[in-house]
């Protein structure tokens, strides 16, 4: 556990001190500001349980291409310079590694979206006697739900670069597998539906979209929850067998 | 020390190694010699836990690699070919963060890295950019970081590749300095290195053990040894003398500005140099010169590893 700490804060130094994580944040945070400014109509109009919705939401969509960058030089890059030798090679195990890292990626995807939380109370100040008040519910259900996307972004990022040495590779990979997993939830249940409703059920339980958009309206269901914490378990473990991949190739 | 069994490794197709076997004790110092792409690296990462091995077994500080990979790795400094390290972090940084993955308690960190950054000549480079530095520097950290948690064993996979002269020099006596108390290999493919740094040697070829011993068996066994002798003196008397002496192969004789001298051809794994310089004083001649020509480890490693093919 110290050895996962110690590998966490040695990525963490190394995204503070390198322009990358500030540019995506900055790129990131701008887009997202704008969307929300109009959303709501430059603030006059203020229906907070929907903004903040809507502001959750298009984070939450936008980390299918920061995370893969974020993350991209996480496993790729230690394999390209030959420091993945040193690191194995020390009394580290391959869970330390791939949980050290997939934490500094999730710590730092973090950093990057709070931020945006300060509308939350700028809304609560804007807010006129008569608009609908502020659901506390549903704002930390959604906020849990965007911490559950995170987790999986981070980890699937993490996952694309362990399956490669080279970075832009990497974040080509990661970016294919987010949107291949927000498409086929926003396209499976109409294809699907098709063939039943019992089927439109099944694809929507699996849909990152639907997933999220329960956990927005504040229903904060263990169904959704178990189903982010099972897939980003599920791409950690690729990732650890991935790592490991060296000793039967 | 380091017991290694019948290592055979396969990629896919390709035999790297093939039934690898060697054994280095405590203290010894083993030279790890091998044209390039004959399995060095391979052998040096499966004795650091990087891969298992197909087939064979081996033992580090009598932890079998397989399964006491964590207790090998403790006890093991590997250094990597080309040493990678990470430019962004500074010196001081990056041995503070790898004596933390070798679960050093922060005390004993400090205290090694004090020792170590003298040791290794990096004290004034202490707060500089890994990145900035030159490579023979980055050798030296490296080294510094394998050295972290006092290793026992050492594995270094060609340490002085790339470097100017003096730095060669001054990472060899770096490695020299090691030996004695912790139990090293080094890889390498140039020649005088061996010489200089290890006792014993190892020379794979085609993934295969081809030659393995103390270095002055090995130069000793490989030579019929030659003596070339000078003297003053009655030529063909001399000859006679030396004739006499136990071991002596052939004589070819000339005389060269006044001076007697002799080529002498010992028969292997004899040093007659003794009992000629003797001879030669007992039949009347005053030795001017005896030198010894012995056969250098290129002369071995040459005809093992071009006469296979």
């Amino acid at each position: 556990m110290r050895r996962t700490t110690t590998l966490m804060s040695q990525e963490l130094t190394t995204y503070f001190q390198s322009p990358l994580a500030y540019i995506l944040a900055a790129l990131f945070l701008g887009i997202v500001s704008i969307m929300v400014y109009l959303h709501s109509g430059g603030f006059s109009y203020v229906s907070p349980k929907d903004t903040v919705a809507f502001m959750i939401m298009w984070s939450a969509i936008f980390m299918v291409i920061i995370a893969p960058i974020l993350t991209m030089r996480l496993l790729a890059g230690e394999k390209d310079s030959g420091a993945i030798e040193i690191l194995v090679t020390d009394p580290v195990t391959d869970w330390d590694i791939v949980l050290g890292k997939f934490l500094a990626a999730l710590l730092c995807l973090l950093a990057m979206v709070l931020p945006l939380f300060l509308y939350v109370v700028l809304f609560a100040m804007l807010r006129k006697p008569t608009d609908a008040p502020l659901d506390w519910g549903a704002l930390v259900s959604g906020a849990v739900g965007l911490l559950c996307v995170l987790a999986l972004s981070a980890a699937i990022g993490l996952l694309a670069s362990s399956l490669t040495k080279n970075q832009v590779v990497s974040a080509l990979i990661g970016f294919v597998l987010l949107l291949g997993l927000w498409l086929a939830g926003a396209l499976l249940p109409e294809v699907l539906g098709s063939w039943g409703a019992q089927w439109r059920e099944a694809a929507e339980a699996l849909s990152l979209y639907s997933r999220l958009k329960s956990l927005l309206d504040g229903q904060l269901d263990l169904k959704s929850l178990f189903f982010y914490l099972s897939t980003t378990a599920l791409a950690l473990y690729l990732s650890v067998r991935a790592v490991e991949s060296r000793k039967w190739r | 020390m380091i017991e290694v069994e019948g290592l055979t490794k396969r990629y896919g197709d390709f035999l790297a190694i093939q039934d690898v076997s060697f054994t280095v004790e405590k203290g010894q110092v083993l030279g790890f010699l091998g044209p390039n792409g004959s399995g060095k690296t391979t052998t040096m990462r499966i004795l650091t836990c990087f891969m298992p091995a197909t087939a064979g077994t081996a033992r580090v500080c009598g932890h079998d690699i397989f399964e006491g990979s964590m207790e090998v790795r403790r006890n093991v400094g590997y250094m990597p070919e080309n040493v990678p390290l990470y430019p962004n972090l500074r010196v001081s940084e990056y041995l503070n963060y790898r004596g933390k993955l070798k679960g050093l308690g922060r005390a004993e960190r400090r205290r090694q890295i004090g020792q170590l950054v003298d040791r290794c000549a990096i004290r004034e480079f202490d707060r500089v950019i890994i990145g900035k530095l030159s490579k023979g520097m980055k050798q030296r950290v490296g080294l510094a970081a394998t050295l972290l948690g006092d290793p026992p064993v050492l594995i270094l996979d060609e340490p002085t590749v790339g470097l100017d002269p003096n730095q060669i020099r001054e990472i060899r006596s770096l490695i020299k300095s090691l030996g004695g108390e912790r139990t090293i290999i080094i890889s390498t493919h140039i020649l005088p290195e061996v010489e200089v740094v290890c006792d014993h040697l190892a020379i794979i070829h085609n993934g295969r053990i081809a030659l393995t011993g103390a270095l002055s068996e090995i130069t000793r066994a490989a030579g019929s040894g030659r003596v070339h002798l000078e003297a003053r003196g009655d030529g063909p008397k001399i000859k006679e003398a030396l004739e006499k002496v136990t071991g002596v192969r052939r004589i070819a004789a000339a005389e060269k500005e006044g001076l007697a001298v002799f080529d002498v051809e010992l028969a292997a794994g004899t040093d007659g140099r003794e009992a000629l310089a003797k001879a030669a004083a007992a039949a009347g001649g005053s030795l001017v010169e005896l030198s010894c020509g012995r056969t250098s480890i290129e002369d071995v490693f040459v005809r093992i590893t071009a006469s296979e093919g």
